[in-house]
């Protein structure tokens, strides 16, 4: 019932890649490209980040310089989700970039606009949470009270997850870059 | 794909809202307008306080898709408390229950272990209440006949640049609507209103969102081709069907300027915005001053007050 974060991400990627159903979908890319000239990431880095290069990565065992250097950077995904619908060997890249992204974020790769916004899930089971001004213009506009939910509750569910320790570990990176600065 | 006969469905007479925190939060006249036009319509909406956030199919999914597994399957536990489907005014948390609610269904396993987490917290699902986007209700449910008897001011003569945006028909095995690439629903419910939908290149464009969290300047270039060729087709207005869409071309534009010195200032409209202003609705009941890009001037000259 309980998920922690994995002890070795990196070696957790690869199993993943190799013996699950995301493997099989892996191994019959093609390397065709039409993934890449489809992702406007890609058009707007010239390349530098592009869909084909990461699941090449995926697919050699390069699981360690995709989560660990994030060289490249799959958190750049937009989540258009064109290369997904494109792909004619139907690779399951939606998943396959959210599988390393998550292994990324255990390891405590993961950008703060990221963590940032699950941290006020966690805090206020809202990404966005309800501001004063926001309740008055509500209140105007004649709407109901944008109400609060049961925070234990979520709280509760978070915990069995990896995501309460990925929380940990960047509030605890971004106190101690407070403090440096 | 339902293109032939857009009618298919009928109407269930009442649905959980699920506004979604974008929308409720920070952008709440998006809500005013939703509701006005579905009580227009006739179709009950109930509210569950207990709504949490979908969770973002984008922020949260990346960071733990155990985590947005188990909230979404939540608030999918509430709906079917409350007996009744769920419609949903974002692309991002339709996609999110819709896409929670599937794999759970789909993998005993997984259900097996959010049901034990579930039960801790005296909740339960069982994968009965289904989830629409509020333009599957309004295209499948409604029907153009329908939303034209509302009408009684049409759009007509004003030029609309429809952006559907990324995750009202993508992922399609998850999201099963529409087009994938080249979705036509949302189009198809702004025709019934009276106004002309422009073709133009980068429609399927994304707004760039998601990679603005993390390289500002590929988010500014995507949206500079998306402007352009929105200039290049003379729309008055820009229509969306998400809130983060929404925000983003909102505020691109200023980033546009800062960017790349180039003007641009053509008004955001959601597309329950011009369903309400052709069913009547003032534009100081909706809100319309709210809009970071003021659509006031431009729509009175269309003759709305």
């Amino acid at each position: 019932m309980e998920k922690n974060i994995h002890s070795n991400p990196a070696a957790f990627l690869r199993e993943e890649f190799t013996d699950s159903e995301l493997g099989v979908s892996l191994s019959v890319c093609y390397n065709c490209s039409t993934c890449s000239t489809s992702c406007p990431v890609a058009l707007e880095t010239r390349g530098k980040f592009n869909p084909r290069s990461i699941i090449q990565l995926a697919n050699f065992g390069y699981e360690e310089r995709l989560i660990k250097d994030l060289s490249p950077n799959t958190w750049e995904c937009s989540m258009c989700e064109v290369c997904q619908e494109v792909c004619p060997q139907h690779v399951d890249l939606h998943e396959v970039f959210i599988t390393i992204k998550n292994a990324a974020a255990e390891l405590g790769n993961i950008p703060k606009s990221y963590s940032s916004e699950t941290n006020q899930v966690y805090l206020h089971g809202k990404a966005v949470p309800l501001q004063p001004a926001i309740a008055k213009r509500r209140a105007q506009l004649g709407l109901p009270i944008s109400p609060e939910v049961s925070i234990s509750e979520i709280q509760h569910l978070m915990n069995f997850t990896p995501a309460k320790a990925i929380l940990d570990q960047a509030n605890a990176k971004s106190s101690s870059q407070e403090e440096s600065a | 794909m339902v293109l032939e006969s857009e009618k298919t469905e009928s109407i269930p007479l009442k649905y959980d809202i699920f506004v979604g925190c974008t929308i409720q939060n920070r952008i709440p006249f998006i809500e005013k307008s939703a509701r006005y036009v579905f009580e227009k319509l006739g179709i009950e909406l109930h509210d569950n306080s207990e709504f949490a956030c979908c969770p973002d199919p984008v922020g949260v999914q990346s960071t733990s898709h155990d985590a947005w597994l188990t909230l979404g399957a939540r608030n999918l536990a509430l709906a079917e408390e409350d007996q009744r489907p769920i419609v949903s005014f974002c692309n991002g948390c339709s996609e999110t229950l819709k896409a929670v609610r599937q794999e759970l269904l789909k993998n005993p396993e997984e259900k097996k272990v959010v049901q034990v987490r579930l039960e801790e917290i005296g909740r339960s699902f069982a994968g009965t209440s289904e989830v629409k986007h509020f333009i599957e209700v309004l295209y499948e449910n409604v029907g153009s006949d329908e939303i034209k008897k509302s009408i009684v001011k049409p759009l007509t003569g004003m030029k609309i640049a429809m952006h559907p945006g990324c995750h009202y028909s993508r992922p399609h095995e998850l999201v099963h609507t529409d087009d994938a690439l080249y979705p036509i629903y949302p189009r198809k419910v702004v025709e019934a209103l009276g106004a002309t939908v422009v073709d133009y290149q980068e429609e399927l464009m994304c707004c760039g969102s998601g990679v603005a969290r993390v390289n500002e300047d590929a988010a500014n270039g995507m949206l500079k081709r998306k402007y352009s060729s929105i200039q290049e087709a003379e729309a008055d207005f820009i229509a969306v069907i998400c809130p983060s869409c929404f925000l983003q071309l909102e505020v691109g534009q200023r980033a546009m300027k800062k960017a790349y010195q180039m003007e641009v200032k053509i008004p955001v409209l959601y597309v329950t915005e011009l369903m309400a202003l052709a069913f009547g609705a003032s534009m100081a009941e909706i809100g319309l001053k709210f809009h970071q890009v003021k659509p006031i001037k431009v729509l009175k000259e269309f003759g709305f007050e």
